[in-house]
């Protein structure tokens, strides 16, 4: 009721009413509004009738109206655009009409009233003035800000100083889980300025003292302002309302202007409501196939989740999850991601502008967070998929200040391996995953977080070889607030990737093959926020690397199979990093960093040399030496240059550049076309040198219709050298001497990437358009051999045109439909010259690597997503995802060869999905 | 709904494969491609010269009238002499080589259009005799052939092997009788008649027969991941009712020593034309061996020269020693009404008739005789009726 009262006076107007007003006499409305402003709409309505108009600014500042009508009267028009809303209209007799928020407005008051009550102008006072909370001390609780036309005031008002620029800093939250909300955007519209929150949930922003406007908005939570008044430094924490449904006519929206006035260029962030929503084959929503969706990332074909990122190598992908470095990411041999649907938060793509504190990989990072556990109660949920069950529980430790979260995928489709065909009788596959993370809040400075992940496959096809791979990661990070300026993250860590092939049909020759990498690193950052203008990060890590690159072994008494070990390698690779973001004015931002890195290749281990100038082969061997414990053998290192810069022209347009460089030590060696989970990982050594690579970039960001609709274009041109490529018919697994079987490779890429992205409203998604090419040459003459005569030629994911639509069209609020649809240029393939008879058999004669193309393809899926009720208290919250992938049963080509079969030539097509698949899910929350 | 998961899996795993001739256009290449091996052994050292073609055509191109010879690192030479046949030159070229095992030999090969080639200097190799050459029925009974060889010296470990298989098979049905016609101005008179009118008995020289292949996939095997130079490995799987097994089996099975090196071309060739076409394909890839083009350095030139003698082993599998082959043929045999018009109709359109049916209970009068495809019949339609040499 104070607040009625209190809205009452703030509102421009006079008493004067008399009978409520009905009948539209002043002529009908017609229009199509998009995305108006209240103001914006108002003139409409003014222009069309005859009704002044009475409303508070402020309580309809971030509404944006969205209606199309035709010939309707006021009363229509306006029960419209405030349907499904707190907001509300009265007319009076005069013509007057009233918008409120909250309460209707009654023009008909009781007969005493009518004088009781007189405008009194001295008494018109703004809400703004109005002060509802003292400041507070520090050692007070942090006041949590959940509503949006509050007042809160930060700082000591009765403290006097001469601070101009004060600190405000606090965590945003979920209301209802009381989960971080991480990369929230917070804007100050009238101060361009802004900041975004952390990992954690965590803001920092310096601000003039005085009164400000935060609009605060991030994907999955409903788009908010918060109204404060700074005194001085002080904290405030966000409470902010996940988006739980949509309204029919009317759009709230803020500046949605993150993609205009962030400096990075190149970055991608999904969360996993996006994610779940793309149609993906037997229905498991899979964050990397989605990944795969965004310009400028292509893969070698269906069967492969090896992600190739602007003319990127599959092991030039920096994939965390969390800070664990996931070396596979696939399951069931490339078919599926990793990651359980229900404990990632978002992913984040970084393409071109990757941030100082990553480094490593040459082409990109690929960021996938997870959840944090529910802090104030206990739930979970379940899924059934056609392959795969899936369980997760989260929920308090210490009611909130501590929680954990639980997560565990499971596939069961041995059973369904049993009733194929004899035979593929002998066939068996399964993998499985579990997450586990907890995190413990000590104080509110000091939080702990231990993520642990686990991942298994293992899978045999036809044949008496038994693949199994698997990825071991735990992490544990601390997090601690020095104060409102400064604070820092610490991360200790343990990865590990690791396979096994056995086979025991052939008692001679039954053996069992071991390959693991183990990484054991530490992290250290420093967050500074120093002034108006900069925002400094600095800090190191160090990796200890232990590769046990083969480890061969008989399986039982009868084999003859030698014992044999490729010696491990050891490395220490280690980076300091100092980056700043620099609002230079108000529209230019320069992000600048830098990074240096050094790898230190350790002993014990024997090195070979070979001569000088002559190609590397085991005839031109040299000398073994060997190095003993802890020596250093070789050491690798240097600067990494990290910039970007934007400049804003108008609140929704802004041009960026950036200048990458990247070093990396590590080194997938492959033969294999797709990425394979028996890849053998290599160091850099002192016959193979680390990969280095360059990127420019220049990209155009525009965004339309209230910044609905954003649209950009980027360019950019790469350079890679001393990529690894190998020798033809190269031998790489048990290879004691990988250096004579690959070759350092030069490559360049460059392309456009063309991007209309619409993230709100009953339709939404995105368009992407990639022209690009990815060129490689081996011209190396210490090689021995030059592919292609050492010309240019085509990289296997070389894919010039690139199309792809991501569609949703949400009906209702528990009924919607997604489509996609993909179109990309085939990759190249080697194709025969020519064929020869050899050994009683017509063959096939190879040469110029890459010099044809398998034939484009095509795919669209459809999926329609029911949710049950959303009534918020009950048991058991269900849905349901029906879909089918591959709709138009196209054969999309994966390869096409040639193979000698009973001594003549056939040429085939294979395709991994050569029809429509279609898939259910069921999915339940408690 | 089962089926329909089988389905769903069949496409997860075999993928979806089909016949697929894409049009591309390749240069005309007409490399030199050399298959053979210099023997140091008893054998004769045969050489076989052809071109490379273009991609659909499947006619062998010899290359004739070419200058062979192995040089010896002692300046010998043996000059190979092109096999003639009653079609003239035949692109093989032979002669028995008396060499010495610690020297080194290379090929030179100067063709009619004066170009010269040259193989690296290789060494010899022995090939170490072949142990056995066993076999056990698995997989759905089928037939598992293996091939056992150790070397005691350790000295071998790269092999490769090739195979004729020759196999007796017997007609479904024997034939008596044989269709004729005897022409008459109202057109010919269909009758049948007994072959042999004397015994009344079948076409033996039709009944019997054998057939021989050889293996057309590249066989290569290495024990130099092992402790001993030993070899244990399937070669050859015949499915259980496989008419090969009908009677009396025979393979005849080669075996030849190779260099690493040697090896490893051939395990590059099959990698490239016969075991691609998985999801985790390497790249094909250009296939260079041991011999040059002396002109031109970049000019390729398909083969690998190797010096080794050649061991040889043969079996014999009955049907006998199999339990539950279960070789059935596809045969069936129909009867055909003795009239004019039926006997016209049956065998006019090449079915061949075996024998009588039925008779009258007075046995002078025939009602039906019994026909079937002459494939089930005559079996040299498929095989040759001259038994092998080695035969037994």
């Amino acid at each position: 009721m104070k607040y009625f009262y209190l809205f009452l006076l703030s509102i421009n107007f006079f008493y004067s009413a008399d009978v409520l007003g009905q009948n539209n006499k002043h002529g009908l409305i017609s229009g199509d509004f998009q995305n108006l402003t209240i103001d914006e709409f108002i003139l409409q309505l003014e222009n069309q009738t005859d009704y002044r108009y009475y409303y508070s600014n402020k309580d309809f500042d971030s509404i944006r109206i969205t209606l199309s009508v035709k010939k309707q009267s006021l009363h229509d028009v306006l029960e419209l655009a405030f349907a499904n809303k707190d907001l509300y209209f009265s007319t009076d007799a005069d013509n007057h009409v009233f918008l409120t928020k909250g309460k209707k407005v009654k023009t008909q008051l009781p007969e005493g009233l009518l004088t009781a009550i007189k405008p009194d102008t001295a008494n018109r006072k703004q809400i703004n003035e109005v002060d509802f909370v003292s400041g507070e001390k520090n050692d007070k609780p942090v006041q949590k800000s959940s509503l949006e036309n509050k007042l809160y005031e930060v700082g000591d008002r009765n403290l006097i100083h001469n601070k101009v620029n004060v600190i405000l800093d606090g965590y945003a939250v979920d209301s209802k889980t009381g989960v971080p909300v991480a990369g929230a955007s917070i804007y100050i519209e009238k101060l361009k300025m802004g900041t975004i929150t952390d990992q954690f949930g965590y803001y920092s922003i310096l601000l003039p003292r005085g009164r400000h406007t935060l609009a605060i908005q991030c994907v999955g939570i409903k788009d908010t302002k918060r109204q404060v008044l700074l005194h001085g430094d002080g904290k405030m924490n966000l409470e902010l309302q996940a988006q739980v449904m949509t309204l029919k006519n009317v759009t709230m929206s803020s500046q949605k202007t993150g993609n205009i006035r962030n400096a990075q260029m190149g970055v991608q962030k999904i969360d996993i409501k996006t994610i779940k929503q793309v149609p993906v084959v037997f229905g498991e929503a899979d964050i990397l196939r989605v990944v795969l969706t965004l310009p400028g990332v292509k893969s070698v074909g269906e069967a492969s989740t090896g992600l190739n990122v602007r003319g990127g190598a599959a092991d030039q992908n920096l994939i965390l999850f969390n800070d664990a470095t996931i070396y596979n990411p696939a399951h069931f041999f490339g078919l599926f991601s990793a990651f359980n649907p229900e404990l990632v938060k978002d992913v984040e793509l970084y393409k071109s502008s990757i941030p100082a504190k990553f480094g490593g990989r040459l082409s990109s990072v690929i960021d996938i967070s997870s959840r944090e556990g529910n802090k104030k109660k206990l739930s979970g949920s379940a899924g059934i998929g056609l392959l795969t069950s899936r369980f997760n529980l989260e929920g308090p430790i210490v009611k909130n200040k501590s929680s954990f979260i639980l997560g565990a995928r499971t596939t069961y489709a041995k059973w369904l391996l049993n009733i194929l065909p004899d035979q593929y009788k002998n066939s068996r596959a399964s993998f499985n995953d579990f997450n586990l993370n907890l995190n413990h809040e000590f104080n509110k400075k000091t939080t702990l977080y231990l993520t642990a992940y686990m991942s298994n496959d293992r899978f045999n096809l036809n044949s008496d070889t038994v693949y199994s791979y698997g990825n071991r990661n735990v992490s544990l990070k601390l997090k601690h607030i020095f104060n409102n300026k400064i604070n820092a993250l610490v991360t200790a860590g343990y990865d590990r990737y690791q396979y096994n092939i056995s086979s025991s049909y052939n008692p001679v020759n039954a053996y069992q093959l071991g390959f693991n990498i183990n990484q054991t690193y530490g992290k250290a950052q420093f967050n500074y926020y120093a002034g108006l203008k900069h925002k400094i990060e600095f800090g190191l890590n160090s990796v200890f690397y232990k590769l046990h690159p083969g480890l061969y072994q008989p399986i039982g008494n009868k084999s003859l199979v030698l014992p044999d070990t490729v010696p491990s390698e050891q490395a220490l690779e280690s980076a300091l990093y100092l980056s700043d973001r620099y609002n230079i004015t108000s529209t230019l931002t320069l992000d600048a960093g830098i990074r240096y890195s050094f790898f230190n290749y350790l002993g014990p281990n024997n090195i070979r040399t070979y001569g000088a100038g002559i190609p590397r082969t085991e005839e031109n061997l040299l000398a073994t030496v060997p190095y003993s414990r802890g020596e250093f053998i070789k050491n690798y290192g240097g600067p990494e240059y990290r910039l970007s810069m934007r400049y804003t022209f108008s609140e929704s347009f802004s041009v960026k550049s950036g200048y990458n460089t990247q070093r990396q030590y590590i080194h997938s060696v492959s033969n294999i076309t797709s990425m394979a989970p028996t890849d053998i990982w290599k160091l850099s050594d002192p016959n193979i040198k680390p990969q280095y690579g360059g990127q420019v970039s220049f990209g155009l960001f525009k965004n339309f219709k209230a910044n609905t609709i954003e649209t950009s274009v980027e360019v950019y041109y790469k350079k890679i050298y001393d990529y690894l490529d190998y020798k033809s018919g190269a031998q790489l697994i048990m290879n004691h001497h990988v250096e004579t079987e690959v070759i350092s490779t030069k490559g360049k890429a460059y392309g456009v990437e063309v991007m209309i992205k619409k993230l709100t409203g009953k339709i939404n998604g995105w368009i992407s358009y990639t022209w690009s090419r990815t060129l490689l040459k081996m011209d190396d003459p210490l090689a021995g051999e030059l592919i292609n005569n050492g010309n240019y030629y085509p990289a296997n994911y070389d894919k010039p045109h690139d199309i792809t639509l991501i569609g949703n069209y949400r009906v209702n609020h528990r009924f919607s439909i997604s489509v996609n649809a993909t179109y990309n240029t085939g990759r190249p393939i080697t194709l025969p010259i020519g064929t020869f008879y050899y050994g009683s058999s017509l063959r096939t004669l190879y040469a110029d690597r890459n010099a044809h193309r398998i034939p484009d393809y095509f795919r669209t899926d459809f999926s329609i997503n029911l949710d049950g009720n959303h009534k918020v208290k009950q048991l058991s919250h269900n849905s349901w995802t029906i879909g089918v992938y591959n709709l138009t049963g196209r054969k999309n080509a994966y390869s096409v060869y040639f193979v000698s079969e009973g001594g003549i030539i056939n040429g085939y097509k294979l395709s991994i999905f050569g029809s429509a698949i279609p898939y259910i899910n069921f999915n339940i929350r408690f | 709904m089962k089926k329909y998961f089988v389905g769903l899996l069949w496409i997860l795993i075999a993928g979806c494969k089909e016949k697929y001739n894409p049009a591309f256009t390749a240069p005309s290449t007409g490399y030199l491609v050399v298959e053979g091996l210099i023997n140091n052994g008893s054998d004769s050292t045969i050489i076989e010269l052809s071109r490379t073609n273009k991609m659909g055509s499947v006619q062998k191109q010899y290359e004739k009238d070419a200058m062979v010879q192995v040089e010896g690192n002692d300046n010998s030479i043996f000059k190979l002499a092109e096999i003639v046949n009653g079609g003239g030159a035949t692109g093989r070229y032979s002669a028995q080589l008396n060499l010495n095992n610690l020297n080194q030999y290379r090929l030179r090969i100067k063709t009619l259009t004066g170009k010269e080639y040259l193989s690296d200097f290789v060494e010899v190799k022995i090939t170490p005799p072949i142990d056995s050459i066993s076999w056990q029925r698995e997989n759905g009974n089928g037939l598992q052939l293996y091939v056992n060889t150790h070397d005691p010296q350790n000295k071998t470990y790269y092999y490769q092997w090739d195979y004729q298989e020759t196999w007796e098979f017997h007609s479904a049905y024997r034939a008596v009788l044989k269709f004729n016609t005897i022409p008459s101005p109202r057109g010919p008179i269909p009758y049948l008649a007994f072959i042999d009118s004397t015994t009344f008995g079948p076409d033996t020289t039709i009944f019997k027969c054998w057939k021989s292949s050889v293996s057309n996939q590249l066989l290569l095997g290495s024990s130099a991941k092992l402790s001993e130079d030993r070899i244990y490995k399937p070669f050859l799987f015949i499915p259980r009712g496989d008419r090969k097994m009908s009677v009396l089996y025979s393979i005849y099975l080669k075996q030849y020593a190779l260099t690493k090196t040697g090896y490893g071309f051939l395990s590059k060739m099959k990698k490239n034309t016969e075991e691609n076409g998985t999801v985790f394909d390497p790249q094909p890839s250009e296939l260079r061996g041991n011999i040059h083009c002396i002109s031109d350095a970049y000019e390729p030139v398909i083969g690998y020269i190797s010096v080794s003698s050649i061991a040889v082993k043969r079996i014999f599998i009955s049907n006998g020693q199999l339990t539950n082959w279960n070789y059935t043929s596809d045969c069936v045999e129909a009867s055909v009404k003795n009239n004019r018009d039926s006997i016209a109709e049956a065998f006019g359109s090449g079915s061949i008739p075996t024998g009588i049916l039925d008779m009258t209970m007075a046995g002078n009068t025939i009602n039906h005789f019994g026909m079937s495809a002459p494939e089930c019949i005559d079996c040299t339609i498929s095989g040759t009726n001259i038994k092998p040499l080695f035969w037994p």
